[in-house]
């Protein structure tokens, strides 16, 4: 370590235990508690996924450090300037069988490699499905093990227009080796699974109350009354029992959504807006603590027609970075994503943690990535990471460059700001430095 | 001239006597004398045959002639029989049992157990008191009994237990479950049996379905390519075909592929697992659905072995596909095994697969509580809060179900204009078929539109309608509804032969009002009871009557008994349905075929197993296959003496005749024995070495108390003795030879030597108690009600019908199913 340069963070890591003391000074990620509730702090987790890589020009500021300056694609985020920290240098460094873009997606959040298997990209070797858990089932894991942070689904995956096809280039979180987790692209059945159980038992209700009427109905003199009365004896037990769940079940945020919007292209705009509504309702209903959310998937060739881009993004991120106008499209592209993405820190910031003064923001980090680094390359190199909302230990609000980090190592610090304190992720010899500092 | 005929035929007169317990119906009795002589000539024709027949001069019954009518008023029937009951009571049977029933110093046993009030009936009239059975007889019987079980036994659980005649009901679990899978296919095709079996494949030299790159379309039996799959061959280039228009985009092995369609058949309700070993992608749809069963496209790994779940009906085939790919890399491999209820994991028998389509149908996983089997079968005559939130639960499930293919079912698409038109008719149709009545406007209103509003999405609103429909009474209760004669008669018909709703014809026949013709009904129960429902439901009758499930995970002492594996009693219990079904569906149909075909069907583990010698035939050797082995003369005969059920009555270590005993009086010849007074462990060779079987039984029996009931159960038992606990035919036990001579006394006194099983098949095929016990059975599954409900000359009439059809088993359900759709009440 010492024949490195000594960079700023490094620094401190070394002396850690003697600053720790020191008063005033801010926490470090992987000497938080893992829990805060003293101080009415909930920790919260979103991965959002966007594909096909970024563009070199119009995304990466200049300037390092707090007064960088907010790019072409990075501009919506102005707002949340204090709150964003975007880092240049990590790598997904996992190796091994399968293309590019489907170990940029199934080991960018596994940091491991893919098991062999029958699913060929381009020539190289065909390859399956990683061989290890993703870093926001890992901390889900760890939050839902204990009782405090324990929610009711722990994590709820997002997705917006992700091919109903289970492959390597469409899953990036994963249970265990071999787990790929399918993500809901459908906002109506996302509302079912959040408040379905609420809907079934009003459907219920009145159900029942409708077959209660209809013995009324019946012929008093019908044979069989013994019976038809016990029958409708435990009906009307049912009945009260529900009553009384329906009074009990508490009161949970409700959330409307717009009716019959159909899962196209077209509407991604507002399917897109329609997740991340039912996104933050689950947090405000403290449902879970972790979600991802997945725009396509690696390779994903959506048509960006409202914003005047006939062409896929996929097949756009292959054409040379001379060819100005690809670029200027692959800028727009990405720029609505990093829209996408401050509309979702909006609607966080304006909701209240329920019963605290603190906005669901402050409670909260995103991480934006992607599977690849730089698209017309296809490179594993310099994925985009930008971080934003409540620190958790981070020093936010800058624009900071390390050499060719190993994901996971950044994951590490992740898991370590969420209080799961873990010396290895993922391929354990891709974590030899620990967490990385940032 | 009854008084005459029952001096001619004590035999005869106890059966006819037994009839007439215990009816309340309004009804005088009317058993003609001629059907009485006919009867009996044909019974004593096959006593005749019988090797030997003792006349009995121990046994001499009074003759038990009604003393009155049973026309007592159904008002003042309660005062009288507490009161007449109760004096024959303390009369006849205080100084033993009690005055409180509690017992006495002489037998101190209390009242208690699960004591049917037709068995305390039979029991009474038979052996009640002691001392002298002859004081209480036929109605002083059946008076005392109901006293007796309305004072001491009646638990209350059944709402009106204190008669036998016909209850109203509610579906039970069985019906509920056939009803709304049938609900589910009068949107798709209706159930039907294949003749062919396996699967059909297709197989492609492409990754993908292209029509050109076809290799073969053919029949795959079974899924065992183990070796490799047919057709595939990794150096092969397949150049006589053309190349794909679209080069693929890999420089290695173009790719290969095959999908497999058909269906499976689910022997039994219950949870299956489905086992695939493949290290190839694929994909498995079993019963349709969003998503498929196990989906293993993406291969990832060398795993081999996947498995999923699913619950299924018994008697139902469901829609399989199997979509598999090799590419880029070799071998190509599979084999489809499975798990199913009371079964071994096994490569899945062709018999259970078939090359054709079929709809998809709801199979409800929804637990329920059991219905009540007190007396012997399940009905549905008492309701539970438990009960009910199951129906509730499986009715979500149902709908669920339902809304998730709405669109399908209600042919239309999500956005188009007529749908709301569509789904409310969908809706309609669903009432109506639950139903099984046409709907007034009122009733459209009130099931149907008051559930749509504009608020509602459409899915919602079906939801409403399906939810509210199978928790209705109306759907629950089948007698319920208020039909005019011939959607009765469709609605008795589809619950009596499939345990479910009418289809789309009958339902039809019903709009038409042409059920109540006598032609069309006919040709309307053969249709039913041919279908693969109604099949189902007969050998699942034929399954309860030989108590069957009760053999299911038997095992043995492997010292003793060793090579004896799940696997062979699995295949035994195939052999013997085989059996049955050979002459359940044969043309005669004949009920003594099935004590007297002296064959076994037999695999290439039975045969082997049990020294079995078969017919020729392809595939011997496949022990899928199953073929004709004669038995020799003597020793087996029939269905009793099949080494399952043989089996299925004996203890882990050997043979047990007081099982066999109770087995063959009780449940084939229809004879009622009381419980014994304690219960005892069976002595273990240990006791005493020099013994046999035979001898430890008789010294644990010799009692005088024990031989009342074992006096008829020994000699039975006995006479089964030359098969040992895996049912093999053996000479010896131990080293002492086996002695299975015996006497039979019939219930009229008569002796009947059993020197050789053969004796004791005879003795089934032709005894009345046993035919009687037959039909008795065969009613009360198909109406799940007893048959005394329906009548005091019911049976013999059925039974005198069954006589003459020469005991033609399909014939008599045809007959049952006939008499419950025409029956007033």
């Amino acid at each position: 370590m010492l024949s490195k340069p000594i960079l700023r963070r490094d620094f401190l890591t070394t002396s850690a235990g003697a600053l720790l003391a020191i008063p005033g000074l801010r926490g470090l990620p992987w000497t938080m508690p893992s829990d805060t509730r003293d101080l009415g702090m909930k920790k919260r987790l979103i991965i959002m996924f966007t594909p096909n890589g970024t563009v070199s020009q119009g995304f990466w500021p200049q300037t390092q450090g707090p007064d960088f300056e907010l790019t072409e694609v990075l501009q919506p985020l102005e707002n949340f300037r204090e709150q964003t920290l975007i880092v240049k240098g990590i790598c997904n460094q996992v190796r091994g069988d399968g293309d590019n873009h489907m170990r940029g997606m199934s080991c960018l959040l596994t940091g491991n490699e893919l098991f062999p298997g029958n699913i060929q990209g381009g020539s190289d070797t065909p390859a399956g499905w990683a061989k290890g858990i993703s870093i926001d089932q890992e901390i889900k894991n760890f939050l839902q093990s204990q009782s405090h942070s324990q929610t009711r689904f722990g994590s709820l995956e997002y997705g917006v227009l992700v091919h109903h096809e289970a492959n390597p280039w469409t899953r990036m979180v994963y249970a265990g080796p071999n787990q790929p987790v399918a993500p809901l692209s459908d906002p109506y059945r996302m509302y079912d699974k959040l408040h379905g159980s609420v809907k079934d038992r009003e459907t219920l209700r009145h159900v029942l109350n409708s077959v209660h009427q209809d013995f009324g109905r019946l012929d008093p003199s019908q044979q069989g009354r013994q019976i038809l009365a016990a029958n409708q004896e435990h009906l009307q037990h049912i009945q009260q029992d529900l009553e009384k769940t329906l009074q009990q079940s508490g009161p949970t945020i409700p959330i409307e959504l717009p009716a019959n919007v159909p899962l196209t292209n077209e509407n991604m705009p507002e399917i897109s807006r329609m997740q991340m509504d039912l996104l933050v309702n689950a947090f405000a209903n403290d449902f879970n603590r972790v979600a991802t959310l997945q725009f396509t998937q690696s390779v994903g060739d959506v048509r960006m027609k409202w914003l005047e881009v006939d062409e896929g993004h996929h097949h756009l991120s292959h054409e040379p970075d001379k060819n100005e106008d690809a670029q200027n499209k692959l800028r727009r592209i990405n720029k609505w994503y990093a829209e996408q993405l401050a509309y979702l820190a909006g609607r966080l910031a304006a909701t209240k943690e329920p019963g605290s003064e603190r906005s669901l923001l402050d409670n909260t980090l995103i991480v934006w990535t992607n599977e690849l680094g730089h698209g017309s390359s296809h490179t594993l190199q310099n994925l985009p990471m930008v971080m934003l909302g409540g620190g958790f230990g981070f020093e936010m609000g800058r624009y900071t460059k390390v050499d060719k980090v190993s994901t996971t190592r950044l994951w590490l610090a992740i898991a370590h700001a969420m209080g799961h304190q873990i010396d290895t992720f993922g391929l354990a010899e891709l974590c030899k430095d620990g967490p990385v500092l940032l | 001239m009854r008084r005459e005929d029952a001096k001619i035929h004590n035999h005869k007169f106890r059966m006819e006597n037994r009839q007439t317990i215990n009816i309340y119906s309004q009804n005088t009795l009317q058993t003609g004398f001629p059907t009485l002589l006919v009867t009996f000539g044909l019974a004593l024709g096959f006593l005749s045959a019988l090797p030997i027949i003792e006349p009995s001069t121990s046994v001499e019954y009074s003759i038990p002639i009604p003393v009155e009518s049973p026309q007592i008023s159904v008002a003042n029937r309660g005062a009288q029989v507490a009161d007449r009951g109760r004096e024959i009571y303390q009369r006849q049977c205080a100084e033993c049992h009690g005055d409180d029933g509690q017992g006495t110093k002489k037998y101190p046993a209390p009242f208690e157990g699960d004591w049917t009030l037709t068995d305390l009936i039979d029991y009474i009239d038979e052996s009640m008191p002691e001392e002298n059975p002859s004081d209480c007889r036929g109605p002083d019987a059946q008076e005392v009994a109901r006293y007796i079980f309305k004072t001491f036994f009646d638990s209350g659980t059944s709402a009106n237990a204190e008669t036998t005649g016909i209850e109203f009901s509610r579906l039970t679990v069985r019906q509920f479950r056939e009803s709304v899978a049938d609900l589910s296919l009068l949107f798709g095709n209706p159930p039907w049996r294949p003749e062919e079996h396996g699967l059909k494949a297709h197989y492609f030299a492409a990754r993908n379905w292209t029509d050109s790159r076809k290799l073969s379309e053919q029949i795959d039996l079974q899924l065992d390519f183990s070796e490799g799959v047919p057709h595939f061959d990794p150096t092969e280039d397949y150049p006589s075909l053309p190349k794909p228009e679209k080069p693929p985009e890999n420089k290695m092995n173009d790719g290969f592929s095959v999908y497999w369609s058909g269906a499976l058949l689910a022997p039994k309700t219950g949870r299956y697992q489905i086992i695939v070993y493949s290290k190839n992608g694929f994909q498995l749809r079993l019963n349709g659905g969003p998503e498929p069963l196990i989906d293993r496209k993406v291969r990832s790994d060398d795993i081999e072995e996947h498995r999923a779940e699913i619950h299924l009906l018994g008697g139902r085939a469901y829609p399989l596909r199997i979509d598999f790919f090799s590419y880029p890399d070799p071998p190509a491999q599979i084999r489809l095994s499975w798990h199913p209820p009371n079964g071994v994991e096994e490569i899945v028998p062709s018999k259970y697969l078939y090359p054709h389509g079929m709809s998809e149908s709801v199979a409800l996983a929804t637990s329920f509580p059991p219905d009540d089997s007190s007396w012997g079968f399940e009905r549905g005559t008492s309701v539970s809060r438990d009960w009910l939130e199951s129906v509730t639960s499986a009715a979500i499930e149902a709908a669920d179900w339902f809304t998730e293919r709405l669109w399908n079912f209600a042919k239309t698409k999500e956005s188009a204009e007529d749908r709301e038109e569509k789904v409310a008719k969908f809706c309609r149709e669903f009432v109506q078929f639950a139903f099984c009545r046409e709907l007034s406007d009122e009733d459209v209103t009130f099931f149907v539109s008051q559930h749509f509003g504009e608020d509602l999405p459409l899915k919602e609103s079906a939801k409403r309608v399906i939810l509210s429909t199978l928790t209705s009474p109306r759907f629950l209760y089948p007698e319920l509804e208020q039909r005019d004669q011939n959607f009765r008669i469709a609605r008795r018909l589809a619950l009596t032969l499939w345990d479910s709703i009418p289809d789309r014809r009958l339902f039809e026949l019903a709009q038409l009002g042409k059920l109540a013709s006598e032609d069309v009904l006919r040709e309307e129960i053969y249709r039913l009871l041919y279908d693969p429902r109604g099949r189902e439901k007969l050998n699942t009758t034929m399954a309860t009557w030989l108590k069957l499930d009760r053999g299911h995970g038997a095992t043995r002492d492997p010292q003793r008994y060793p090579g004896f594996s799940e696997q062979l009693l699995v295949d035994l219990r195939r052999s013997l349905d085989a059996q049955i079904e050979s002459v359940l569906w044969s043309k005669g149909s004949d009920y003594r075929r099935l004590f007297l075909d002296q064959e076994i069907f037999a695999n290439s583990r039975l045969a082997e197993y049990y020294g079995l010698a078969r017919q020729e035939s392809e595939n011997v050797e496949n022990p899928q296959v199953f073929v004709i082995a004669s038995v020799e003369s003597q020793r087996r005969s029939g269905v009793l003496t099949h080494p399952y059920i043989m089996t299925s009555l004996a203890y882990f270590g050997d043979s047990s005749p007081i099982h066999r005993g109770v087995f063959v009086s009780r449940s084939l010849l229809g004879r009622t024995l009381r419980p014994p007074n304690e219960n005892f462990e069976p002595l273990t060779e240990d006791f005493a070495p020099e013994m046999t079987n035979r001898q430890r039984v008789e010294h644990q029996t010799a009692d005088t108390e024990c031989m009342k009931c074992h006096q008829v159960i020994n000699p039975l038992g006995f006479s089964l003795e030359n098969f040992d606990a895996v049912g093999r035919y053996r000479e010896t036990d131990g080293k002492r030879s086996i002695d299975s001579s015996a006497v039979y006394e019939s219930p009229s006194g008569e002796r009947i030597s059993l020197n050789e099983p053969r004796d004791l098949a005879l003795l089934l095929a032709n005894d009345l108690g046993a035919q009687q016990n037959f039909v008795k059975q065969v009613f009360r599954e198909f109406a799940r009600q007893p048959i005394e409900g329906f009548g005091p000359e019911r049976l013999g009439q059925l039974h005198e019908k069954f006589v003459a059809s020469d005991y033609n088993i399909s014939e008599l359900v045809v007959e049952i199913a006939k008499l419950l759709v025409t029956d007033s009440q």
